[in-house]
């Protein structure tokens, strides 16, 4: 069935509708929440959440990407929920070890970015990435994910952040010399040209 | 290398690559490459990023996120109850409409009861006191006659000064008449004071009461019409504020 017929029977009120539409969009928003959020359970919830709350606000869909629309929703619901952790941060601010004392460097203010080898040591270009994604500003994270790994083009892009376009081009700008500068830290893990590259720098 | 090239042209090259920039702005960068290696090299380093950005697999949904009828709220009543609440609020508004309309045509159509009441009341008072008083108006019938003849009489006497006075008869009848007049005239008054009836212009406190029994009971139907709107129209506006009530709580 067409997209269209489903969103249009969703906004009547048919569930089932709606969740044939759930089924082709889900990899997508869970994707979504996962790298904003960077953590599987923060994701689901929002991802649920975003589905719940897309179902009742499918009738004010005045058509256009339903695909940003989507993106829009989880985005919000991914930001109520870090705007929640902010207010309420469950990371102790002196960690202490068994005996009790303070740790002087603990792990969670570790670097990836200073010991690559570390990162090296998973063998994985995909986790260099993600971690480059993590230590993006929320604002330039949205945005690079929402263009380079959603695929959306700017126009979209702005409808989903509601800003500018011009601030989608500067933001997007930054976020990607921002992994750029970040990837070059796993010289080792990147594609040929890629190292290429940073050698002849 | 980072910063050697200004924001700008970060920007400039970064919406390059998508196709984003405009005629003018791809050929001014597009020279600007070619006179500055370090800014081609930085065009790379971007082009690089994006497709490694690009290359990333797609995440797949950890589990099916599709919504039950509990979790999108639809379970049983709530099809319906979609409707509801729009369809009560109409009808609340429907009947506080039609109870204004009928109510005001009411008291406009009967001159409403505080004015139009007292106003009849006035008119009863009077036929209340005329039976009363009637009785006592009647006047006998040698008095009549008596007067008529004074009349009669005192007339022919204008008529012509040197006449010889009546018998003394036919004088005794007027002044009779004129010893009546006035016990008659405090009989009236006394009967007229027990005759009035409340809520006459003579009595300041009209009873409100009676009158108000009097203008509700007069059209019961439509009495009955305006109780009923008012009834419909509180239910229906009190089932909206629960039901709305009900829903935010849900959310």
């Amino acid at each position: 069935m067409q997209e269209k017929t489903l969103i249009a029977d969703a906004q009547r009120g048919d569930l089932d509708a709606f969740n044939r539409l759930v089924l082709a969009y889900q990899d997508m928003l869970y994707g979504q929440a996962f790298r904003l959020m960077g953590e599987k359970y923060a994701a689901e919830d929002a991802t649920q959440e975003a589905f719940i709350s897309a179902f009742r606000k499918i009738k004010s869909f005045r058509g256009g990407s339903f695909r940003a629309w989507l993106l829009r929703i989880v985005t919000n619901a991914c930001y109520d929920e870090l705007r929640r952790r902010k207010r309420r941060p469950t990371t102790q601010l002196e960690p202490v070890n068994e005996e009790n004392e303070p740790i002087e460097s603990p792990n969670w203010l570790t670097d990836p970015g200073e010991s690559p080898e570390i990162a090296a040591q998973r063998s994985e270009i995909r986790a260099a990435l993600e971690l480059c994604i993590q230590k993006l500003p929320i604002e330039f994270r949205t945005v690079v994910l929402l263009v380079d790994i959603q695929g959306l083009d700017y126009t979209e892009a702005a409808r989903v952040i509601r800003r500018p376009l011009g601030t989608v081009k500067s933001r997007l700008a930054r976020a990607r010399v921002r992994m750029r500068d970040c990837l070059s830290n796993y010289g080792e893990l990147l594609p040929t040209s890629f190292r290429l590259l940073e050698e002849s720098e | 290398m980072s910063d050697d090239i200004s924001p700008k042209e970060w920007e400039a090259m970064s919406a390059y690559l998508d196709g984003q920039s405009g005629r003018k702005e791809r050929e001014r960068l597009e020279r600007s490459l070619e006179q500055n290696p370090a800014l081609s090299e930085a065009l790379e380093g971007l082009r690089q990023t994006r497709l490694l950005l690009r290359s990333q697999p797609k995440i797949r949904a950890s589990r099916n996120f599709t919504l039950s009828p509990e979790m999108a709220g639809v379970g049983g009543e709530s099809s319906s109850s979609g409707l509801t609440v729009p369809v009560l609020r109409m009808v609340s508004i429907l009947a506080s409409v039609l109870f204004v309309v009928i109510f005001a045509g009411d008291l406009l159509a009967s001159g409403s009861f505080v004015s139009d009441v007292p106003f009849r009341s006035v008119s009863e008072q009077e036929s209340a006191l005329m039976e009363k008083v009637a009785p006592q108006l009647a006047v006998p019938e040698e008095a009549m006659e008596g007067i008529e003849t004074g009349q009669a009489d005192s007339s022919r006497a204008f008529e012509m000064e040197q006449v010889e006075p009546a018998s003394e008869f036919e004088t005794e009848a007027p002044a009779r008449m004129l010893e009546t007049v006035p016990q008659r005239s405090s009989e009236i008054e006394k009967a007229g004071k027990d005759a009035v009836v409340p809520g006459t212009l003579e009595s300041p406190e009209p009873d409100r009461f009676s009158l108000f029994k009097e203008f509700f009971f007069e059209n019961s139907a439509l009495r009955f019409l305006e109780i009923l709107l008012i009834v419909v129209a509180v239910t229906a506006g009190v089932g909206v504020v629960y039901l709305n009530r009900r829903y935010q709580e849900r959310e």
